[in-house]
């Protein structure tokens, strides 16, 4: 899951990002587009942060580094943010109908609550354990949004999904 | 050491796999297979879907669901070893104290939890509301494959 990074630089700020000309999420949406059946979109994941490194002067430096994946991290989080808001709305929707007909069945708007915590605990649990492959902060910095930018992007994936089944 | 007793624990229960019809011989195959492109994701439940025309669905699958459970305890063992090993070193060699056998256990724990919460909010989508319902085990298969593939990636790497 980390990336070969150099060095580390830290977290990248939103003042940062006004000097980035590369990023553009639509690379990442354009991957997912293209996709084949055969193909996992987990494939397009890194697509924008990776062509920001590449278009942006100074794209490789730790700092250029964090910047673009900070600013893909950003993309998935929004879309993440709106699946879980799609999904709680129609999760609490059948757990209303299923009180209307005087079902005890458990709360489905609740369980999709627990999940969602305890994805979080994972997920920083996991970056943080990613960061320790980088020492004293050596890449750290990178390693962990490129950590927080794939894990995010593959939980929105997972309940877009979800949001698709009913 | 304990790797290498996890390792004959996972050659046991394949022979106890062997006894009735599920073998973890397709998954394997599948998985060998793959270039490096394709999704290993496609692997996972092959040997549950083979042993399944001669045998009940769920119990194919829960045999499967093992089998990972298995594959994870060893790639988990070895991960940790090695964690254990470079704090070790960090303390020998009088470098930064480090505790990355504590990060990875922390974040194994945190795992569980979230495989048991996503699977239990699975449970509650589906009409029979049972653990053993198909969507529920198949939630734990593929969580526990990717566990899998996580693990034994960084073990690769490390």
């Amino acid at each position: 899951m980390w990336m070969i990074l150099a060095f580390s630089a830290g977290v990248a700020t939103a003042s940062d990002t006004a000097d980035v000309v590369g990023f553009d999420p639509i690379i990442t949406q354009r991957c997912l587009a293209a996709m084949s059946d055969s193909q996992t979109p987990r494939s397009c994941i890194g697509a924008s942060a990776n062509h920001c490194m590449e278009t942006t002067e100074g794209g490789w430096s730790t700092r250029g580094m964090s910047i673009c994946l900070d600013q893909e991290l950003q993309y998935w989080d929004k879309r993440l943010n709106a699946a879980y808001g799609k999904v709680r709305t129609m999760r609490k929707a059948t757990d209303k109908e299923m009180a209307d007909i005087g079902s005890a069945a458990p709360s489905q708007a609740d369980a999709l609550l627990a999940m969602q915590r305890a994805w979080i605990t994972y997920r920083d649990a996991t970056c943080d354990y990613e960061r320790s492959h980088w020492g004293g902060g050596t890449g750290g910095g990178p390693a962990t949004l490129s950590c927080h930018m794939y894990m995010t992007a593959e939980q929105a994936l997972f309940l877009e999904a979800d949001a698709i089944v009913e | 050491m304990r790797f290498f007793s996890l390792l004959s624990a996972l050659c046991l229960s394949s022979a106890a796999f062997a006894q009735d019809a599920f073998s973890p011989e397709e998954t394997e195959a599948c998985l060998a297979g793959l270039d490096r492109k394709t999704d290993r994701r496609v692997c996972v439940g092959a040997s549950a879907r083979s042993c399944s025309h001669e045998q009940d669905d769920a119990i194919c699958m829960a045999a499967e669901i093992t089998y990972w459970d298995t594959r994870l305890k060893v790639a988990y063992a070895l991960v940790l070893d090695r964690s254990k090993g470079k704090d070790d070193d960090a303390h020998h060699l009088n470098l930064q104290p480090r505790d990355q056998a504590g990060a990875l256990a922390t974040a194994q724990d945190s795992w569980h939890t979230y495989r048991a919460d996503t699977c239990a909010f699975e449970q509650t989508l589906w009409g029979s509301g049972q653990a053993d319902a198909p969507e529920v085990q198949t939630c734990h298969l593929y969580l526990t494959a990717e566990q899998v593939f996580y693990l034994e990636a960084v073990a690769l790497i490390e």
